[in-house]
């Protein structure tokens, strides 16, 4: 997550964050069926993973894209490698 | 750009006037649209208000398309609008993107970006474009990857091109 200075937030706070994009774009119904949570979050490199079914990775991916201010800072996500393993995602090279 | 014959005088030796690579052009008169769709001195037709939108039409796609000009729309309004104004900003993106691919033509989604922050990755843009406007893979990667290599090699030789915007009010370099 690139943001214009540090965002304090932890990766249950983040996941709210992303929960409620993903509820606005998709709605209710949808948000109800994806399940995805974060598995691991630095907040000093503001790095982390999440994982999620592979059938709403595009949509989570696109809610993540859409996602543009968190406590009223200016963010962007950058989506670096996706897996279909988690364990092998250190060593994907690319998307 | 309000009547074709102010377009026409302003179009005059543009590219040499201005010293641009690319000129863009905006308009919510469709009959100014029809005239810059077949005019080869028009590398662009941007379209970013509710107006300009509407004044879009199968026919200024089938000319775009026969000319090689490209169709242009801001990505920005996906994020940076809600609930009704982006429902409708998605509505009329999606009717110029089917006009423009029945027809064949080439259409890119400028990223509008006015900070550094506002820059999106090509990849996710390609799977907002996707699921928000059911554009099809191949059509979403044409439009990010494809479509901005073929604008880039037609418009300039340099590593840096500039565009001049010609809209109803002013004539810019961006």
């Amino acid at each position: 997550m690139f943001s214009e200075r540090p965002v304090v937030i932890d990766a249950k706070q983040l996941s709210q964050f992303i929960w409620r994009q993903y509820n606005s774009l998709f709605g209710e119904i949808k948000s109800g069926k994806a399940g995805f949570w974060i598995t691991d979050y630095d907040e000093t490199t503001q790095a982390g993973t999440i994982r999620c079914a592979g059938i709403v990775l595009d949509e989570l991916v696109a809610a993540l894209t859409l996602l543009t201010s968190i406590n009223d800072i200016l963010v962007a996500f950058d989506t670096i490698k996706t897996s279909g393993v988690i364990d092998k995602l250190p060593e994907t090279d690319s998307m | 750009m309000q009547d074709r014959q102010g377009m026409k005088e302003r179009l005059a030796n543009i590219r040499e006037k201005s010293g641009v690579n690319f000129i863009c052009i905006r308009s919510s008169n469709p009959e100014v649209l029809n005239f810059a769709a077949k005019d080869s001195r028009i590398d662009i037709i941007h379209l970013e208000t509710q107006p300009e939108m509407q004044a879009f039409s199968e026919g200024i796609a089938s000319l775009a398309s026969q000319k090689g000009t490209f169709i242009e729309l801001p990505f920005a309004p996906l994020y940076t609008t809600r609930g009704s104004a982006r429902s409708k900003f998605i509505r009329e993106s999606n009717k110029i993107l089917e006009i423009t691919m029945h027809k064949q033509g080439r259409l890119l989604f400028s990223s509008d970006a006015r900070r550094l922050i506002d820059i999106k990755n090509a990849w996710q843009r390609a799977i907002v474009l996707n699921l928000l406007l059911d554009a099809s893979r191949q059509v979403a990667r044409e439009i990010f990857f494809k479509n901005p290599m073929l604008l880039a090699e037609h418009g300039s030789k340099e590593d840096v091109a500039t565009a001049g915007i010609i809209d109803e009010t002013i004539v810019e370099d961006d």
